[in-house]
């Protein structure tokens, strides 16, 4: 008996819930009855994404791709473009006439467009249930300043490696129920601050930010506050990533000070204030933690707020000195999770004793004869290092492995290089 | 708790044609169906209910229901939303031997499983099934479920096709 004509519409989705993407879409090929029980089941097709990639000249439209697009019944949520040539952008809406109502994500990558008008008016298509919409890598040729466009379904946009300016944004002033909103850029100048000033005044809802230097730079510091006395929002999350390797000192208290009760999760590319570095270790929910490089800190007298919160930490420091990561390291009693880049002798045996909760220990590079201490790390259950470095009458193998401490076993069961 | 009264007291359920079983309070109060019924009735009513009448559940397979129910009413059951999202790790093997019936009576039981709100046996179930199509291909699925291959080779050309272009989410 054929469970797809005889059991109840959602016990037939119930089974193949259980299956993974693979096995779904091989299902298909079963007959027409499933073909069509699976392409018309929402459930199911939250699974499945539609991908138009690198279609030009040479590959698109062969009659018959297109009239098995057009016949398809299958009612596709999440849809990706990506080197698509222009020419064949048009198209591609053309074959979803009449089959929009039902995409909830659109991710469009690596597309020429002519002006922001043209991009907008392809999003637009989609409005009626669109909630996720990725931009990435768009060419637009002119900008077109207007805002008629209202997403209010949106709950996700990301408009990433824009390079010519972040005009792509300025589509999207009229959605007001963004939970997360990512915008990265590779250029160094902006013109167009304005659109994203008006997405995060308006969004309250927002728990989600990602901005690119120098995006965050002019969200950071107060161009934000002059304009709007209260920030609306309360992030949970904050990344802030980073292209540039020259920045000046910025203090971003003032903007922190307003995310200090709810942000659980920050990641920040450069870190070079003394006052930011401080005030990150204040927040109260903070859980996860990722810093890039902190060697500037390394010249001062650095003294951090002990935050139980933390559970996972990364940063950078390549210098290896001990005033940084000696403060963190005992600001952070209660962590999980670290990533490093390296570890002293002297720091190992250090963080053994003080980082009781630590389980994950990551480190890029580690010296051989730093390791020989048998009670490092006693409770650490994962740990990995890409480059071991090691002389040829190493310590590191002369013991025997059950006398060698937990975290060498666990570095010699992990995959890791070792450079003579 | 009064000491007369059973720690676990005896319920009846009636199947569909009319066949009664006998089971404990505690096996059938993992039926979220059921459970709802008694709630309304209050506890202290519970000896004196009559036998609870299942009219969508036959006699066959309400005995296959009981022999689950009981062997698990001293476990901690999922909710149908913890369930939702849970992936096959571990099977209990006296499950795994349980599911072992032809495909009729399996069928049978996930509609009771549904019917009676069971989310741990509707998964199982389900998820038996599941595994039957799993290692076989598209012909060996329609045999095992005797279906008619009504495809013509263009068109299954063409499904083949589309399907080259769809990635996982």
């Amino acid at each position: 008996m054929d469970f797809v004509n005889n059991l109840p519409v959602e016990l037939g989705e119930s089974i193949f819930q259980h299956l993974t993407f693979e096995k779904l879409l091989e299902c298909t090929l079963v007959s027409k009855s499933w073909n069509t029980f699976i392409g018309k089941s929402s459930k199911l097709m939250k699974k499945i994404i539609y991908r138009f990639y690198q279609l030009n000249d040479r590959r698109f439209y062969k009659k018959e791709y297109k009239d098995a697009f057009y016949k398809s019944q299958r009612m596709y949520q999440h849809i990706e473009i990506i080197k698509v040539s222009q020419n064949y952008i048009e198209e591609i809406l053309d074959m979803f006439r009449g089959k929009i109502g039902n995409v909830k994500t659109l991710k469009l990558k690596e597309l020429h467009f002519n002006n922001t008008k043209d991009v907008a008016d392809f999003i637009e298509y989609f409005e009626p249930t669109i909630e996720e919409i990725e931009l990435d890598r768009i060419l637009v040729n002119s900008i077109d300043e207007y805002e008629r466009h209202k997403f209010e379904r949106l709950k996700v946009l990301r408009i990433l490696n824009i390079d010519c300016d972040i005009n792509c944004s300025s589509i999207f002033v009229m959605c007001s129920n963004l939970i997360e909103l990512r915008v990265t850029t590779t250029s160094f100048t902006i013109k167009y601050k304005r659109p994203i000033l008006v997405m995060l005044e308006q969004n309250e809802k927002l728990k989600t930010l990602e901005l690119s230097l120098p995006l965050y730079h002019m969200i950071l510091t107060n161009e934000i506050l002059e304009e709007n006395d209260e920030v609306v929002f309360k992030l949970n999350t904050f990344i802030g990533t980073n292209r540039y390797t020259a920045w000046p000192l910025i203090d971003y208290d003032d903007f922190f000070m307003t995310q200090l009760n709810s942000l659980e999760k920050l990641s920040l590319a450069e870190v070079n204030h003394l006052k930011n570095i401080e005030i990150i270790f204040k927040m109260p929910k903070l859980k996860e933690l990722h810093l890039g490089n902190v060697e500037k800190f390394n010249m001062m007298n650095l003294t951090l707020t002990v935050n139980k919160s933390i559970e996972k930490i990364s940063f950078m420091d390549m210098n290896n000195r001990h005033n940084t990561m000696y403060a963190i390291v005992c600001a952070i009693p209660n962590v999980k999770e670290m990533k490093i880049y390296s570890l002293t002798q002297y720091m190992m045996e250090f963080m053994s004793k003080t980082l009781k909760c630590l389980r994950n220990l990551k480190m890029r590079t580690i010296d051989a004869q730093d390791l020989t201490d048998p009670n490092l790390f006693p409770q650490l259950e994962m740990c990995s290092v890409e480059v071991v470095n090691s002389d040829l009458d190493d310590h590191m193998w002369s013991i025997p492995v059950e006398n060698s401490s937990k975290l060498v076993q666990l570095i010699l069961a992990s995959n890791y290089l070792i450079l003579h | 708790m009064d000491i007369d009264r059973p720690s676990d007291p005896q319920v009846s359920v009636v199947s569909s044609d009319g066949t009664m079983f006998h089971t404990t309070l505690k096996s059938i109060l993992l039926s979220g169906t059921i459970k709802d019924m008694i709630e309304h009735i209050g506890e202290g009513g519970v000896e004196n209910m009559g036998a609870i009448p299942l009219q969508n559940v036959d006699s066959k397979t309400l005995e296959i229901v009981i022999k689950w129910i009981e062997h698990h009413k001293d476990n901690i059951q999922p909710t149908s939303e913890e369930i939702k999202d849970k992936t096959a790790d571990f099977i209990d093997p006296w499950d795994e031997n349980f599911l072992e019936m032809d495909l009729d009576k399996l069928y049978n039981l996930i509609t009771a499983a549904n019917y009676l709100n069971i989310p741990q046996l509707l998964w199982l179930s389900t998820r038996k099934i599941a595994m039957l199509i799993k290692n076989r291909t598209p012909q060996e699925i329609r045999s095992l479920f005797n279906i008619e291959d009504d495809w013509t080779p263009q068109e299954i050309e063409a499904v083949q096709k589309e399907n080259q272009w769809c990635e996982e989410k």
